[in-house]
């Protein structure tokens, strides 16, 4: 079902609307997921990135391989650090858009967690979230 | 106990800023706010308050941005070039903010109570058996 979304940054300096499919959200429990939002997971809900489009401000990208092999670009707001999205080349068509960002929460439906075996020991995720060791199959 | 067993260091995911912390820190929480969701981009923050003086900069430090919401006792610290966060002074100075996924090692213990546990979104998942306050912790 298509919904029209919005959300933006802590400082409101980058804004984003969408309009579509809003897709799963995905938890990840990678190194890099872990140190990119300070927390113990990263949560992505898949966007068509045809639909997606920032409205106010500018992102800054930084880029890195992850441990699927695939680079990966995290775009947050340079004003305030709050992390926007992530894309990869493996993956043009979709934008991962962090859970935290939307206006409202409550568009995002959780589906399932990835690499489960880097998780940290205090918080994992137990109220059964289909969970795959690595990346998802 | 040597004094580098003493400490956990952490850092960026670029790898430009680096500190350590001691291992000794009163507060390890969780905080699901609306601030903290969009800073960490996450269903909440978790975050370990240590005393400023268990706290440095081993590397980076002039790569650290700081940005502070007016009229509000919050703000965010994180790498100029990978966004990362990192550590922030409180506008008090009484505490720095180390938020526990930028520790390079298992801080040893598990978070114990959550902050603004009322502001939580419906897809969190399930936390450990922990102290819920409905805003800060004395409430």
């Amino acid at each position: 079902m298509s919904a029209r979304v919005s959300g933006r940054c802590l400082c409101g300096h980058v804004s984003y609307e969408y309009t579509g499919v809003v897709g799963p959200a995905s938890y990840c429990h990678c190194v890099d997921c872990r140190r990119a939002t300070g927390s113990a997971f990263n949560i992505g809900v898949e966007l068509e990135a045809a639909k997606f489009a920032i409205v106010s401000g500018r992102t800054k990208g930084y880029t890195k391989r992850g441990d699927s092999g695939n680079e990966l670009t995290r775009h947050f707001c340079p004003e305030c650090g709050s992390p926007i999205y992530t894309s990869s080349p493996a993956h043009p068509q979709h934008v991962y858009v962090k859970a935290g960002t939307f206006d409202d929460p409550s568009v995002v439906k959780p589906a399932h967690q990835s690499w489960v075996d880097s998780a940290v020991s205090w918080h994992r995720i137990d109220d059964g979230l289909q969970a795959f060791a690595r990346r998802r199959q | 106990m040597n004094d580098r067993e003493n400490l956990i260091s952490g850092g960026c995911l670029c790898g430009a800023v680096r500190f350590e912390i001691e291992r000794r820190f009163d507060v390890y929480r969780y905080c699901f706010c609306s601030l903290c969701r969009r800073t960490r981009g996450t269903s909440h923050a978790a975050n370990l308050l240590v005393a400023p003086d268990a706290f440095r900069w081993t590397a980076g430090e002039r790569s650290v941005r700081r940005y502070d919401l007016p009229d509000a006792r919050f703000g965010n610290c994180f790498c100029g070039t990978c966004g990362t966060p990192v550590p922030r002074l409180t506008l008090s100075g009484s505490a720095v903010i180390v938020p526990a996924g930028s520790l390079d090692e298992d801080p040893g213990r598990r978070p114990d109570h959550v902050v603004f546990w009322d502001s939580r979104v419906p897809w969190l998942p399930t936390p450990e058996q922990v102290r819920k306050f409905s805003r800060f912790a004395s409430e």
